[in-house]
């Protein structure tokens, strides 16, 4: 199911504006299609899981939910950081929900299809698949990110530990 | 007669042949058969007035459509043919009463009749053979009336339609067609497997009182119900063969509740023997849905059944069958209940057609008449509303359940931080507000909680069966006494103890009850006792299994498990420990292997399926005496009772029922192997002892003797958990854990705490594998062989009985 709703997301993302919640991480601005959001809350307690890779910080209860926690930072090789009271979960809604980990929310963006440039080239080493564009407002450049495929990769490499374990 | 009723129903009779009928066309043919029947009852038989050539035709006109529909037509087009006709006459009759019918009902009659001297044909050859008989052979509707045989004549003599049927009956052969679903329907199609299991439960346990108690026309009456539904809606979705069983069965149980058959045991076995069929119909559908892989869903041949069935519904008297009734009329319901006769009911209703204006209600001439008192005519109609209106329930998608089961937990967890809130405390008016609506939320959570449960009869009532096919086939005389069928437990714990008791049952019929020859030679009564008992003891629900059959032999249980080295020869071992054997893999204690039990599966399945469950067995025995099983289950599976510790910074849960006991060791109890790893001796056993903190990357390695090892249980062996701290037990509502954790091992679930916090739920077997793992990745040198499951019993033996040397297999597994 993931893959059917995938797809035309991604193009339509790529041809089309559409409302962006943006978030900052390491002095980076990021975007997140505001469809894929169901909730934005305030860290909290989370629960740890063995065996798991060190992005996935482990679990949550979201109101009688248990909920799986990703720190995004971690997950795209940046340094960590402490939680303070600006951290906030993200919980999105992939076919299953799951909190991300940032740094700071900042707003709702109505972000034109012409403001939005495809991800650049970043040599054959880099992967940017799960990067939508470039959306450019104003001065800044927010990474506007496919969801889905970041946390599907996420899966993939989770598999891949577990393997080699 | 009512004008009201009779005009939508032929309204509904002539839209319904506005499309050329086809005999597929169940449905169609179906509804026409409803109206007709409506037609037919509405003029009651003392009904004065002329309309009797209506009512005759449209019962006529039903008898076809119930034949078509029933496939028993030799000459279905030209019967077909006949219907629109039929239904003009009937329109026309309705405004002219006196216009001739002797045609049409002869023609009808002969369409009828070809349909018996068809009949007769082997099964083989039914399907495309031309009739053998010459009458029957040409098209009925070109027959003349006066050609016709006696048959006709009888028909046109205002004889009821159905008696029609030779009085020598000829046994029709079933042809069942190749079953196509419409894979549209499977939603409709699952709604019906599930509805019509439900219906076989009650069927199954009604099925055994009526063969108790054959002369008990209620209980025939209550049996018909269910079969009625499943015919109906199986004729609606198009299954033929489901749709033609029962309507057989229900035609021999119409029968049967009106005393025109008697219903024997061989009746009774002949009807189970279909019910069984129908449940591997719905099997086969159920399978079906799930993988469609041919056009055609495979089902089972139903021929031979229905050729029984019907030659039992043959050997009924010349009666005709009374029309089906969803609703019990309301004479038959005074007539049952209060006590009035068949009299004084036809004389009231005589009395109301002659009333202008469609007269009073008959309940009321009854009341005048001094024939029932008012209580009585309202209760019969209560009852006749309530068999009308069916059981007061909704079907709720199990889902919605558990998520109004989610937000009460998280309602009182809000509640409780509510309740120790400061501001609460000091604030007298706003606690006591607080504390009503503490009760309120209490009672929404039980409520909700109660929503999943359901009543065990109906899983107790199942066995009813089992221990009657089982006595007969093992020579038994056995008797089944169920008492606590008002117990209620969660529907998926129900689901899952079924199979279990099913053996247990089976097991105390076969082995447990001797043969009468035994009993009586024991001075015994030749009869043997099981009883079923379900009962609430503590958090716990209880079944109760027991017999007054020969009980264990905790000798040659013992003997037995040595010779399969189950057990050394020299333990010692408590009864207990003897009578739980019969649990363990691979032992069987029947002599010999009857096609029942005795194959050495079943007691330990039942075992592992109680473990699922999180419940325990108990078996107590005395020779001679008897057996009694008992399965203590939790409540529910949504809630466990866990013991919370600390491990590290994070708080984890202990099943509870898996803590043997928990302790601080003394350093002098605890051997280390080689730095890999420690046991622990508990009671003369070795445990491997885990740090849990370690494992789950939690914490450091920290001394057993300075904090608290757990003893927990995990399959057949014990291992020691170190932990931090005990922090109380309480219970948990049980959450999944998300796809993403599906492999971690050693956590089988989370809960979540009473702050609101997530703790994750401990699987004893899965941190023995990691366990083994860890130790296993810490060895240097050459590297054993893989854990597997199977290993650790064998090694377990050899562990507990030698001392110090397997120490080192004792850590490694």
């Amino acid at each position: 199911m993931q893959a059917v709703m995938q797809t035309p997301l991604t193009q339509s993302a790529a041809t089309r504006g559409g409302k962006y919640l943006t978030f900052s991480l390491a002095n980076e601005e990021y975007g997140l299609e505001i469809l894929k959001v169901r909730e934005i809350i305030g860290i909290m307690d989370i629960t740890a899981v063995p065996q798991m890779p060190e992005y996935v910080k482990g679990v949550i209860n979201l109101r009688g939910k248990v909920i799986p926690v990703i720190d995004l930072r971690l997950k795209f090789g940046l340094p960590p950081a402490e939680y303070t009271d600006q951290t906030c979960i993200i919980v999105v809604d992939i076919g299953t929900l799951t909190g991300i980990i940032v740094d700071t929310v900042q707003e709702v963006l109505d972000i034109e299809a012409t403001q939005i440039d495809p991800p650049p080239p970043l040599g054959a080493n880099v992967d940017t698949s799960f990067i939508l564009g470039l959306g450019k407002v104003k001065d800044e450049v927010k990474i506007l990110l496919d969801v889905d495929k970041v946390l599907s990769a996420a899966e993939l490499s989770e598999l891949e530990q577990s393997l080699q374990g | 007669m009512a004008a009201a009723e009779i005009r939508p129903a032929l309204d509904g009779l002539q839209q319904a042949v506005r499309e050329p009928l086809d005999r597929n066309n169940l449905g169609r043919l179906a509804r026409m058969h409803t109206y007709c029947q409506i037609l037919s009852e509405t003029a009651h038989p003392s009904d004065a007035q002329p309309n009797s050539a209506l009512r005759q035709v449209a019962a006529t006109l039903a008898t076809l459509l119930e034949r078509i529909i029933l496939d028993e037509v030799a000459q279905p087009a030209a019967a077909l043919a006949l219907i629109p006709q039929a239904v003009r006459c009937l329109t026309d009759l309705f405004t002219e009463p006196s216009r001739p019918t002797d045609q049409l009902l002869a023609q009808m009659a002969a369409a009828l009749a070809g349909t018996l001297s068809d009949s007769g044909a082997p099964a083989a050859q039914a399907t495309d053979s031309p009739p053998a008989d010459a009458c029957a052979s040409a098209p009925a509707v070109q027959v003349p009336p006066q050609a016709e045989a006696p048959q006709a004549g009888a028909a046109a003599d205002c004889q009821p339609p159905a008696a029609s049927r030779a009085p020598v009956p000829a046994i029709a052969a079933y042809v069942s067609e190749p079953l196509i679903l419409d894979l549209e329907e499977s939603e409709h199609l699952r709604g019906f497997i599930e509805e019509s299991r439900e219906h076989m439960e009650a069927i199954e346990s009604g099925l055994l009182d009526v063969e108790r108690d054959p002369a008990d026309t209620a209980k025939i009456n209550e049996l018909f119900r269910p079969f009625h539904t499943i015919k109906g809606i199986a004729g609606f979705l198009n299954l033929r063969d489901i749709n033609q069983l029962t309507h057989e069965i229900e035609t021999i149980l119409d029968l049967g509740r009106k005393n025109e058959l008697r219903i024997t045991p061989h009746t009774v076995d002949r009807i189970l023997a279909g019910v069984d069929l129908l449940k591997e119909q719905i099997a086969s559908i159920q399978n079906y849905l799930a993988e469609p892989r041919d056009r055609v869903c495979p089902q089972p041949d139903i021929s031979s059944i229905m050729f029984e069935l019907r030659t039992i519904a043959a050997q009924r008297g010349q009666d005709a069958v009374a029309p089906d009734r969803e609703t019990p009329k309301l004479g038959q319901l005074l007539i049952s209940e209060a006590g009035v006769t068949r009299e004084q009911i036809a004389s009231a209703l005589q009395k109301q057609a002659l009333e202008p204006g469609g007269g009073r209600k008959v309940g009321a001439i009854l009341v005048e008449q001094g024939a029932v008192t008012e209580e009585q005519v309202e209760s019969a109609l209560s009852r006749q509303m309530a068999a009308g209106q069916g059981e007061q329930s909704i079907r709720v998608d199990i889902n919605k359940l558990d998520l109004l089961i989610d937000a009460v937990g998280e309602l009182v967890i809000a509640q409780t931080m509510v309740n120790l809130h400061e501001g609460t405390r000091q604030n007298d008016a706003l606690a006591r507000h607080v504390s009503q609506v503490t009760k309120i939320v209490r009672d929404v959570q039980e409520t909700a909680m109660s929503m999943r449960m359901v009543p065990i009869g109906p899983t107790l009532q199942k066995m009813r069966r089992l221990v009657r096919d089982v006595s007969r086939k093992t020579g038994r005389e056995v008797e089944l006494h169920i008492s606590g069928e008002e117990t209620e437990l969660d529907k998926t714990v129900i689901q899952r103890i079924s199979d279990p008791l099913v053996h247990m049952v089976r097991n105390a019929v076969d082995h447990g009850i001797e043969p009468p020859e035994t009993r009586r030679q024991l001075g015994k009564p030749l009869t043997g006792n099981v009883w079923l008992d379900a009962y609430h003891q503590g958090d716990c629900i209880v079944i109760e299994v027991r017999d007054d059959g020969r009980g264990l032999d905790r000798e040659k249980l013992i003997a037995k498990a040595v010779q399969r080295g189950l057990i050394g020869r020299d333990e010692q071992l408590t009864d207990q420990q003897a009578y739980a054997l019969i649990v363990q893999p691979g032992f069987s204690t029947a002599a010999q292997v009857t096609d029942i039990s005795g194959r050495g599966v079943g007691m330990d399945v039942v075992k592992r399926n109680v473990d699922a469950l999180r419940g325990k067995i108990e078996i107590q025995s005395e020779p001679g005496r008897g057996t009694t099983f008992l399965i203590r289950l939790p409540l529910t599976l949504a809630i466990i009772d866990g013991m919370i510790v600390r491990v590290g910074r994070e708080r984890v849960v202990v099943p509870t029922v898996l803590i043997e006991q928990s302790l601080r060791p003394q350093q002098a109890h605890i051997s280390s192997v080689q730095g890999r790893g420690e046991v622990m001796m508990v009671r003369g056993e070795l445990c491997p002892l885990v740090q849990l903190g370690e494992l789950f990357g939690y914490s450091q390695r920290i001394d057993p003797c300075e904090n608290i090892v757990i003893i927990v249980q995990c399959e057949t062996r014990k291992i020691g958990l170190v932990v931090d701290e005990l922090i109380g037990q309480q219970q948990v509502v049980i959450k999944s854990l998300a796809e993403r954790f599906k492999q971690v091992s050693g956590v089988s679930g989370a809960a979540i705490l009473g702050d609101g916090r997530v703790g994750l739920i401990l699987d004893p077997t899965g941190i023995l594998q990691m366990h083994n793992r860890h130790v296993q990745s810490l060895r240097c040198a050459a590297p054993e062989p893989k854990f597997t499951p199977s290993e650790t019993d064998a090694e377990c033996a050899v562990d507990s009985t030698t001392a110090a040397e397997p120490l080192a297999a004792a850590v490694v597994n």
